[in-house]
C-alpha cells in the first residue's frame, strides 16, 4: 500500500449533461485529517459516495487504500468507515442492536464486545439499551459514529458531520475526531462547508468549487499563508477556479 | 464468505429485516388478521361437521325407530380436507395481501430509515443483501403458513368421523405448500416493487393493483369466472367456456392467471374437484405457481443488486 490513504486522478462524474464532478485529483496521505471545503452543491456528497463505493464515476478513477473504487468495490470497503450527513439508523431497534446488526455485516469479531469498546471510546454506553428512534439528532449522530468505526476502518468518511448540531454537538463531535485520528490513526475525510470545523480540526484541506479542485494544501501552510480562520474565511469565499495559482 | 457467528450475510440482513418488519404494526395487524381468520376457518369447518354429524345422528335415530336402515354417514362420503376450502379463500385473499405488504416492508423499511448507504459501503455482497431479503419475505410466510397447518392439522384430529389418510396427510401438505408458494410470489413482487419505484406510493399500490387483476380480473377475462365467485375453490373446476374470445383468452392470458392456477391447485389437492379432472390442468396449475414465484425473486435479486443506494430515499 502507498503513502496515500486516498488517491484520484481525473476523476469526472456527469448526471444526464450535468457535470457534478470534474477532473477531480487529489490525494489524502495515511493519519490525515482531511478537511474537503465547498459550497452546497459543489460535488463534495458525490466525491464521498464515489469513495464509499455507492456510486461509479462516469470517467477518471480512484483508489481507497490502494483499492480501485470501481474494479475492487468489496477490499475498498473493508477498508473504509461511512457516516453520511443525516444519520438515520433503524428507529424501532435499540442502538446495541443497530450496531450489531452493522458489526455482523462487517465480520467484527466478538462483536458485543466491540460494541462495548466503541461505546465507551464515544462516551456512551448509556445509550446502548435505548431505541434510536427517541435518541437527538446529537446522539443519534454518536450511534452513527459507531457503527461507522465498529470495525476500526483504515479510512472514516464524514459528510457534513457537525450539521444540525448544537454547540455542544459540535464541539462533542469535533474532539471525538481527533480522538479517534490520535488514537487509532485513522485517515479521516471530512465533508463541511464550516471553516471553523477546518481550522480546529483538519491536517490539510482542499477546496471544491462546482465540482472542480480550487485549492488543496496543509493547515500549517494555509495559516501560514492567510494567518488566521478569518482570512480562510474569506478566502474560502472568495475562491474561484480562475483566482487560485 | 463466512460472516462472525458462522453466518453468511445473508442470514444477518435476514434476521434484521424479520426484527425491524415484525414491529411494523401494519404487518402485525394483516399477520393477526390472517392467523384470527384462520382459527375461523377451523371452527367453521368443525361447525359444519358437527352440525352434519349431529343431523345425522338424529337421522339414525329416527330411522331406527321407524325399523328403517339407517343411511351412511355422508360425512364418509366427502374427502376430510374438503372442510377446509375456506383456507384457500383466505391464503388468496389475506395471505397474499399481507404477503405483499410484509415484501414492501422488508426493503422499504430500509430505505425510509435511510441505513442503504451504510450498509452498500460495508463489505458486502449485493447478492447477499438481495439473498437475506428475499429469505425474510420466505421465512414470513412459512411462518404464516405452518401456523396456519398446524391449527388445521389439530382440527382434523380432533374432529370425530373424519377418516384421514397418509395419502390425505400428503395432500394437506402439497396444499400447503401451494399455498406458501402463492403467497411467496406476491411477497416477492411486493419486495421488488419497493425496490424499483422511486415513489412509495406507486411501490405499493402497483403490486395490490396487480394482485387485484390476477385475483378478480384475469379469471373473468379468461374464464368467465365472476369477480363475486373468482375466490372460490369450486369454481376451478367450471370448464371454460367455449367461443373463440375464451378459446384465445384462455391460452394467451390463462398462465398469467396466478389466481386460477392456485384454486385449480388447492381444489385439486382439496378433492373439491371431481375425480376425473385432467392431470395435466393440476400440472400445468403448480408450475405457474412455481414459475411466478421463481420470476418475482428473480426480479426482486435483479432490482436490488442493480439498486442505487446514494439516492435510496423514496420521493414521497
Amino acid at each position: 500500500m502507498t503513502n496515500a490513504a486516498i488517491r484520484t486522478d481525473k476523476l469526472t462524474k456527469l448526471y444526464g449533461t450535468h457535470t457534478a464532478l470534474k477532473n477531480l485529483s487529489l490525494e489524502v496521505k495515511q493519519g490525515e485529517v482531511f478537511g474537503f471545503l465547498g459550497h452546497n452543491g459543489a460535488g463534495k456528497t458525490t466525491t464521498i459516495h464515489i469513495l464509499t463505493t455507492l456510486l461509479a464515476p462516469t470517467s477518471g478513477s480512484a483508489s481507497v487504500c490502494g483499492k480501485d473504487v470501481a474494479s475492487d468495490s468489496f477490499g475498498v470497503r473493508a477498508h473504509i468507515g461511512y457516516v453520511p450527513e443525516n444519520v438515520r439508523l433503524y428507529d424501532t431497534l435499540s442502538s446495541t442492536d443497530n450496531l450489531m446488526y452493522f458489526a455482523r455485516l462487517s465480520n467484527v469479531s466478538e462483536p458485543a464486545k466491540r460494541i462495548s469498546e466503541t461505546l465507551a471510546f464515544l462516551d456512551c454506553e448509556e445509550l446502548g439499551p435505548r431505541l434510536v428512534g427517541t435518541l437527538s439528532k446529537g446522539l443519534r449522530q454518536r450511534i452513527g459514529l459507531a457503527q461507522a468505526i465498529l470495525h476500526r476502518p483504515d479510512v472514516l468518511f464524514l459528510d457534513e458531520p457537525t450539521s444540525g448540531l448544537d454547540p455542544l454537538g459540535i464541539k462533542t463531535l469535533r474532539d471525538l475526531i481527533v480522538r479517534l485520528n490520535k488514537q487509532f490513526g485513522t485517515t479521516i475525510f471530512m465533508n463541511t462547508h464550516l471553516i471553523s470545523e477546518v481550522a480546529k480540526t483538519c491536517t490539510s484541506i482542499a477546496v471544491l468549487n462546482h465540482g472542480e479542485l480550487a485549492y488543496q494544501d496543509s493547515i500549517g501552510n494555509v495559516m501560514k499563508r492567510f494567518g488566521d480562520d478569518t482570512a480562510l474565511e474569506s478566502l474560502y469565499l472568495s475562491l474561484t477556479p480562475q483566482q487560485v495559482a | 464468505m463466512e460472516g462472525a457467528f458462522g453466518l453468511r450475510p445473508a442470514a444477518h440482513v435476514m434476521m434484521a429485516a424479520l426484527r425491524t418488519a415484525l414491529r411494523d404494526s401494519t404487518v402485525l395487524l394483516l399477520t393477526v388478521m390472517f392467523l384470527a381468520m384462520v382459527l375461523i376457518a377451523a371452527y367453521l369447518g368443525w361447525a359444519a361437521s358437527n352440525t352434519v354429524e349431529q343431523v345425522y345422528a338424529a337421522a339414525v335415530t329416527s330411522m331406527k325407530a321407524h325399523g328403517q336402515k339407517p343411511v351412511d354417514n355422508p360425512l364418509h362420503e366427502m374427502s376430510a380436507l374438503a372442510l377446509l376450502r375456506n383456507m384457500s379463500i383466505y391464503v388468496a385473499l389475506l395471505g397474499a395481501l399481507a404477503a405483499i405488504v410484509f415484501g414492501h416492508l422488508v426493503f422499504a423499511t430500509d430505505r425510509k430509515s435511510g441505513v442503504l448507504p451504510l450498509v452498500a459501503s460495508r463489505p458486502l455482497a449485493r447478492t447477499d443483501l438481495a439473498l437475506g431479503k428475499l429469505g425474510a419475505v420466505a421465512a414470513a410466510i412459512l411462518f404464516l403458513t405452518l401456523f396456519a397447518a398446524a391449527v388445521n392439522v389439530i382440527t382434523l384430529l380432533i374432529l370425530p368421523n373424519l377418516l384421514m389418510t397418509p395419502a390425505l396427510w400428503a395432500r394437506l401438505a402439497g396444499f400447503y405448500a401451494a399455498s406458501a408458494l402463492y403467497m411467496m410470489a406476491f411477497g416477492f413482487l411486493g419486495l421488488a416493487c419497493a425496490v424499483y419505484f422511486r415513489s412509495e406510493s406507486l411501490a405499493l399500490l402497483v403490486p395490490v393493483t396487480l394482485w387485484l387483476t390476477l385475483t378478480f380480473m384475469m379469471p373473468q377475462i379468461t374464464a368467465n369466472i365472476s369477480p363475486m365467485a373468482a375466490l372460490n375453490p369450486l369454481s376451478a373446476t367450471a370448464a371454460v367456456p367455449g367461443g373463440p374470445f375464451f378459446a384465445v383468452t384462455s391460452t394467451l392470458l390463462g398462465p398469467l392467471s396466478l389466481a386460477e392456477a392456485y384454486r385449480a391447485v388447492s381444489s385439486a389437492l382439496l378433492q373439491l374437484a371431481p375425480d376425473n379432472q385432467p392431470h395435466q390442468s393440476f400440472l400445468g396449475a403448480l408450475a405457474i405457481l412455481i414459475a411466478a414465484a421463481m420470476l418475482t425473486a428473480a426480479a426482486s435479486i435483479r432490482a436490488i443488486t442493480r439498486f442505487d443506494a446514494s439516492r435510496s430515499d423514496y420521493r414521497d
